[in-house]
């Protein structure tokens, strides 16, 4: 482990603006620039995951863009699975990875404790990236990101997907090696809350990732590699849903980590209370895992009364966010009555709503109600049975990841890439004519998917080519909620596309800016909350044993009596294993080298400082 | 542990919602008759045509106003679904559809109905259904499948 020197007189020193340098944080450049790279792969994805995304909704009004970007995508599958490995993981991932190696430094106070776990998570991380890309982009992982058995992908996906968590496990553990050398610095003391925060949420990710861990390893390699030649799909199903609902709170988190911990410095507020933030973060940290079964309430092999154990755990699961809600709405008034708010919701129009970052998040959290409560439909035991696997689960999920994180993410975004340039956001209108944008395109979009949902619209189906969408069934017509999908889907794109524009701009900014991480202070400190919130072991300990208990008996099940072992088709279309060199691989190279270049140039500009 | 007072007014509160939440949606399992599905089976993917039940697909008449419907989920159709011609049943009847996947992972739904279920290879999804509605009813893959994934549908009449 090396120890980089923290530069303390930087980080103690009074800092007048005039004389610090700009981009000049006082974290060592050596762990700086892994962080910055995540971000760069992030702001990537985001821009092709997007872009993708609205081929994905103007296929709903018949609008068939693919004969353009053949042969590089191909087809309306080979987007989708783009589009969602990019956002659900590339860009979730790495901004977690960045932001909250950050955060733990900032809370620490000290640089990470290695520098070569560090810039290892880069590394293995774009690596990761960089082959399940290839395999994607060569249409050889039409699979989506889902991954769901029997159908293959080619084993450079899974490798490479593999890889990417690998990443995020990395994080995770030089965070705990940075506690325990931050522990024996300052021996009685409370770990600080935005460091606490940060080391949860991946705690917690530790955790839940198990499960695809245990399913890539045992069934996804080793079919992809054709060491065997069956799977037993019901079991990998479970496996991916062990992670895939948790997987949702490792979006989540991240962005909580900002409303808790920054957010109310930025609102001129406080955070609430440090002890139900660490309370929120624990109860993630045990129950985001032992719920997962509840999206499998349709699955045939999975025992009705462990849908139904899992129906109860879940609701638990809302606790957190309900406190949250609570949280968040004092911290939001406090802010709104400090800038001279008056009356029962006259503080409202008070909050800073002039500042791009604060409305990001605002309009993040208030669009998140909605996503929270369209959750609970989806986890409700009965009403699941009319929305499960129609188009309503995407309408509910791009108004939670898609609101709640993304707009979180623009909103970070909005002062951390001047804090690690040291340039001037480059236009506030703009920044704030994206969000805005943005949300009403997703509030459109959602409005059509899940209107659609609820009258029969199957998720995951290309509706363009689909022939029962049309004059097949008497009194069905879906015309105007696919309208809202596409309408919205535009909306979004250029509302997202003005979020890019606007930080590119901000890296070509001559205009500096000395930017500092907003951290908070609280209302009611960590004197007065629970110490033992703070034994992140044993909490982590007792989030296993919740988990061997909902997910033991299912998995005994499953082994034992689900062997059903099942042959793995070789028709299954996620995987066409011989593509013939020619035109299409090399163009996929020089697409994968434009995106590369885009990559690197981003990269580069956030390194350049402004002096 | 100090927690303002309002937040524990508020922590009840919403110990109160979700308490009441878990009362009302009880109460719809048992207003509504809504049985998920569950284990009903395993079978071999693998020579499933072979194997009972799934040996004599369609739709039979098993007793009055009550049928069985045999299915297989297969790239890409509903075997033995034709799109043109639909299934017919008279209004009121129950069907009760039994189904399983010979390749990979699909989905069936009914549309406007509570038939709604993962079709996974190995296992046999089994789900009943009164209809007392008449109309034409959309039956549709509803999990990706593959590249022809959305030409996997058919029709029922209920006259």
């Amino acid at each position: 482990m090396s120890s980089v020197p923290f530069n303390a007189e930087l980080a103690a020193r009074p800092r007048a603006d005039a004389e610090i340098l700009a981009g000049d944080t006082e974290f060592p450049a050596a762990q700086m620039w892994p962080i910055k790279g995540a971000l760069a792969l992030g702001l990537v994805s985001l821009a092709v995951g997007g872009l993708l995304g609205l081929l994905q909704a103007i296929d709903r009004v018949n609008i068939n863009l693919y004969g353009f970007t053949r042969p590089v995508i191909d087809n309306y599958y080979q987007g989708l699975t783009l589009h969602g490995v990019l956002l659900a993981l590339v860009m979730t991932f790495t901004f977690a990875n960045g932001f909250l190696s950050l955060t733990t430094m900032k809370g620490f106070q000290r640089p990470l404790a290695s520098t070569f776990l560090a810039q290892g998570v880069f590394w293995v991380g774009t690596i990761g990236v960089v082959l399940a890309g290839f395999a994607m982009l060569t249409n050889q992982a039409n699979v989506l990101y889902t991954m769901y058995a029997p159908m293959s992908a080619h084993f450079l996906f899974y490798f490479g997907a593999v890889l990417l968590v690998a990443s995020t496990w990395l994080v995770s553990l030089n965070q705990l090696l940075t506690l325990r050398a931050w522990r024996k610095e300052h021996q009685g003391e409370r770990i600080p809350l935005l460091a606490y925060a940060s080391i949860v949420t991946f705690l917690m990710w530790d955790l839940a990732s198990i499960g695809i861990a245990v399913e890539a390893l045992a069934q996804l390699l080793p079919m992809s590699a054709g060491l065997i030649n069956s799977v037993n799909p019901q079991l990998t199903r479970t496996l991916f849903w062990f992670t895939g609902h948790a997987i949702v709170y490792f979006w989540l988190l991240p962005a909580y980590v900002s409303w808790y911990c920054l957010f109310p410095r930025q609102v001129g507020g406080k955070i609430y209370s440090d002890g139900l933030t660490r309370f929120v973060f624990i109860l993630f940290l045990l129950f985001s895992v032992p719920t997962g079964l509840h999206h499998q309430y349709t699955d045939p092999g999975v025992p009705v009364w462990l849908k139904t154990a899992h129906f109860f755990s879940t609701l638990a699961i809302a606790v957190p966010s309900l406190i949250t809600a609570f949280t968040m709405m004092a911290m939001l008034e406090m802010g709104g009555r400090h800038n001279g708010g008056k009356g029962f919701l006259g503080w409202i129009p008070k909050l800073n709503w002039g500042d791009p970052s604060v409305t990001a998040q605002l309009l993040a959290m208030l669009t998140f109600i909605l996503g929270g409560i369209t959750g609970i439909v989806n986890a409700s035991y009965t009403v699941n049975e009319v929305v499960h696997n129609t188009a309503f689960i995407p309408g509910h999920f791009h108004i939670t990841v898609g609101t709640a994180v993304t707009l979180t993410i623009m909103g970070v975004c909005f002062w951390l890439v001047p804090y690690l340039t040291g340039k001037a956001l480059w236009s506030r209108q703009i920044a704030l004519l994206s969000v805005w944008l943005y949300t009403i395109g997703v509030l459109t979009f959602s409005r059509g998917q899940m209107w659609g949902g609820i009258d029969g619209i199957p998720r995951r189906s290309e509706m363009g080519a689909a022939r029962y969408a049309r004059d097949y069934i008497a009194g069905m017509d879906w015309t105007l909620s696919n309208q809202l999908t596409a309408i919205g889907g535009v909306v979004m794109t250029i509302g997202g596309g003005l979020f890019l524009l606007t930080m590119i701009m901000t890296l070509f900014n001559s205009q500096r800016a000395h930017v500092e991480i907003p951290v908070a202070e609280t209302v009611i400190g960590p004197r007065e909350s629970w110490k033992g919130l703070d034994s992140i072991g044993k909490w982590t300990g007792l989030g296993f044993l919740l988990i061997l208990l909902a997910y033991g008996p299912t998995l005994f099940i499953l082994v034992r009596n689900g062997g059903s072992a099942t042959p793995i088709p070789m028709v299954a279309m996620g995987y066409q294993p011989h593509v013939p060199p020619g035109m299409d691989n090399i163009l996929v190279i020089v697409y994968m080298l434009v995106v590369a270049a885009a990559f690197g140039g981003f990269w580069k500009l956030l390194q350049r400082n402004a002096s | 542990m100090k927690v303002h007072s309002l937040e524990k007014i508020y922590l009840a509160l919403c110990a109160v919602l979700i308490v009441l939440g878990v009362i009302a949606i009880g109460a719809s399992v048992f207003s509504h008759g809504v049985h998920l599905v569950g284990p009903s089976g395993s079978v071999n993917a693998a020579g499933i045509a072979k194997q009972a039940p799934f040996d004599q697909l369609g739709l039979k008449q098993t007793g009055d106003g009550q049928y069985e419907m045999t299915m297989l989920g297969q790239m890409w159709q509903w075997n033995p679904i034709k799109q043109q011609e639909p299934l017919t049943v008279p209004a009121g009847s129950t069907i009760t559809f039994k189904a399983t996947s010979s390749d990979v992972i699909h989905g069936l739904m009914v549309r406007g109905t509570n038939i709604n279920a993962m079709i996974i290879p190995g296992q046999i999804t089994e789900l009943t259904y009164t209809f007392d509605k008449p109309g034409e009813y959309l039956i549709v893959c509803h999990e990706y499948c593959g590249a022809f994934h959305q030409e996997m549908y058919g029709k029922l009449v209920v006259s």
